[in-house]
């Protein structure tokens, strides 16, 4: 048997068209799940900040809950505590590369974004010589800030 | 490169003041390139190569005695020693966070230099003013 | 006497055949392509003495044990194809050696390793209209996904008379991805198409790079348990590569597993191709055709590559979609080279890799649905 009857007989195309279909369907699930696939993952390794922002999203809606502390995060204000100690031990100035490798050292991971974070928001200031200096009153103050927090939530929350 | 936001690295202050046809020479020599946190983009010692512009991110410019200046500001020019004598890199710069830079060859510049005078004059200015707003630490790189 | 006359009648010389001689010189050639031409040498060299051992005149080696006396070495080992165990042993190897992060961060390549599989469904179909049975016509079809062991693995299932010119056909033309996909590519691109530099890779974590073969495996396998041992395996040796705790695994996989099987595939392979097998009108259709659904794979691929470069707003090459056939590296490499020649600045190949592996997860799941449903 050959030719077109050869074909039908063994249900060629419907063999075919299945085999396509089947090839491109699975293929492009798999791309779709992959393409996710970071995102998901970058959910779950900030899931701590999710969950605080979402913490503080539910807290707007009840009356007694504290209110949010403002846009500095709790990892913000562990970095700056880390950071602080680390300033306090290297002496100021202090070369930021240096500071850097010492946050590495000492198990701080994201050392560079870190340090990102803490010059943009002025905790650590630039001297005009090509070193750097921790702002202790800004830190102070956001130490403080969360000091302040920490109580008004526990009071808030005491039956 | 082909990118739809030209207009967008045209407002860059290296660029503004070009005239279209000026403009139309330069912009194919521009290449993105990405770059990770703790990337070294460049080493001291190093020939120099390329240029880079900032578009996002922030960058640590630092040398061997420890000293550092960061930059974080779109436009900013890291690497301008592949455009002038001896060609090698004075400093290493690091990615602080996750970013990107366009990117021009030095070759490529300075033949673009060489071949329309009154283009890289404007251009030398914009990265003279670029470096000379920077605190002076040595050779910037 | 007659002793001398009696060894002088058990000597090759006395056995020799046209046929046989046909299948030695055959083998000789393919020996000198493999070693002088160096056309995947690691593949060719056994295949082509395998040949050569079984057309030997009265050679035992593929003897089938009868009356209480063993059979022959070959025969033995070939179980491992017979019963389908060397194939996905060497995508174990393959597993460990690919890295799959282009794929990772451009997931949409995996489309242009879909489309480069229409060949094999193509092929199936002219297959069919000449006179092939259908687990014949699937066997020959998959040449097309030009990738040796998913041929290997298919046809020992499904047309194991026809393994040895299968076999020959797909590591031929895996050696000749060079010659034969420039021409394909330049008569379907345009220029300006072929100049598209393409945007950087993002860079891909550990954690993705582990989690990837897990995904593949828990899709694949319950959309189609009959591709299992391919793709089971080649994921295997790829967890093995990515999970960093599993080392000497992942290296044994790479280079003593992977060599050893080799060795056994070729020879087994090459066994298979004995004159009478081999030396058929069959075995020019399937050369033919098998360079037909090479063909067809390669221009499928680029078609859907300028699909996806205009549908991205010229994002994509569409050079790249060559790449989805599964002969990696090599056409990974064509298409480097290909790109390279229009814009000498243009690094294609880490984009390429993404369509080249993508290739090789597409054609094990087309040998499964022919498994599955033939």
């Amino acid at each position: 048997m050959k030719g077109l009857d050869a074909i039908l007989h063994y249900e060629g195309f419907t063999m075919a068209a299945l085999g396509i279909t089947v090839v491109f369907a699975s293929l492009v699930v798999l791309a779709l799940i992959v393409s996710q696939l970071y995102k998901v993952l970058f959910l779950w390794e900030n899931r701590k900040l999710y969950y605080d922002k979402a913490g503080k999203l539910i807290s707007g809606f009840k009356s007694r809950q504290p209110t949010p502390a403002g846009p500095e995060s709790e990892g913000l204000r562990e970095s700056a505590r880390q950071f602080s100690l680390l300033v306090r031990i290297m002496g100021e100035p202090f070369s930021l590369p240096k500071l850097i490798r010492t946050a590495e050292i000492t198990g701080i991971s994201h050392a560079h974004c870190t340090v990102s974070r803490l010059i943009a928001v002025n905790l650590i200031v630039p001297d005009q010589k090509g070193f750097f200096r921790w702002n202790h009153k800004a830190c102070e103050r956001l130490l403080q800030k969360s000091r302040e927090q920490c109580a008004k939530d526990q009071y808030l929350m005491a039956p | 490169m082909k990118s739809p936001d030209q207009e967008q690295i045209k407002q860059l202050s290296l660029f503004r003041d070009l005239a279209p046809q000026q403009w139309s020479l330069v912009y194919p020599l521009l290449n993105r390139v990405r770059v990770i946190e703790a990337e070294q983009l460049i080493c001291e010692g190093d020939r120099a190569h390329s240029f880079y512009i900032i578009l996002n991110g922030h960058f640590m410019i630092h040398y061997k005695d420890g000293s550092a200046v960061s930059l974080n500001q779109k436009g900013d020019i890291i690497g301008w020693s592949s455009v002038v004598t001896p060609f090698q890199y004075t400093a290493n710069v690091t990615a602080l966070t996750d970013g990107e830079l366009l990117c021009i060859g030095g070759a490529e510049f300075l033949e673009l230099i060489q071949t329309d005078p009154v283009l890289g004059t404007k251009l030398l200015e914009k990265i003279n003013e670029s470096i000379h707003s920077r605190p002076h630490i040595g050779l910037t790189s | 006497m007659d002793k001398f006359f009696y060894f002088i009648n058990q000597t090759g010389f006395a056995n020799l055949d046209l046929s046989s001689l046909v299948m030695m010189v055959i083998a000789l050639f393919l020996l000198y392509l493999g070693i002088s031409k160096k056309y995947e040498p690691l593949l060719l060299v056994p295949i082509s003495f395998g040949i050569l051992l079984v057309n030997f005149p009265l050679s035992a080696l593929m003897a089938q044990p009868e009356n209480g006396q063993p059979g022959g070495l070959l025969h033995y080992l070939y179980l491992g194809i017979e019963l389908g165990i060397y194939p996905p042993l060497i995508f174990l190897g393959i597993g460990a050696l690919t890295d799959f992060s282009p794929l990772i961060s451009n997931p949409k390549t995996l489309l242009l390793g879909a489309a480069a599989q229409v060949g094999i469904f193509v092929t199936f179909l002219a297959m069919l209209a000449l006179g092939f049975t259908d687990l014949e016509a699937g066997s020959i079809g998959i040449i097309g996904g030009a990738d040796g062991p998913t041929a290997i693995y298919l046809s020992s299932q499904m047309a194991p008379h026809l393994l040895g010119a299968i076999s020959v056909a797909a590591y031929s033309y895996m050696a000749l991805v060079p010659m034969i996909q420039p021409p394909i590519m330049k008569l379907l691109t345009t220029k300006q198409e072929r100049m598209i530099v393409m945007q950087e890779l993002r860079e891909t974590s550990k954690r993705e790079r582990i989690l990837f073969p897990i995904i593949v495996i828990l899709v694949t396998g319950l959309f189609l348990p009959t591709a299992l041992p391919l793709l089971g395996m080649l994921m295997l040796g790829n967890l093995f590569r990515e999970c960093g705790v599993t080392d000497r695994l992942s290296k044994a996989a790479q280079n003593e597993l992977n060599n050893i099987i080799v060795i056994f595939l070729g020879i087994t392979v090459g066994a298979k191709c004995s004159a009478e097998y081999f030396l058929t009108v069959e075995t020019i259709k399937i050369l033919v055709f098998g360079l037909v659904a090479f063909i067809i794979g390669t221009a499928a691929g680029v078609l859907m590559g300028k699909i996806m470069c205009r549908a991205t707003g010229g994002k994509v090459n569409p050079l790249i979609g060559a790449a989805g056939v599964s002969a990696v590296p090599m056409s990974a490499r064509v298409c480097q080279a290909v790109g390279q020649k229009d814009n000498p600045s243009n690094f294609l190949l880490m984009f390429a890799m993404g369509p080249n592996v993508g290739g090789v997860i597409g054609s094990a799941i087309a040998a499964g649905i022919f498994l599955a449903v033939l």
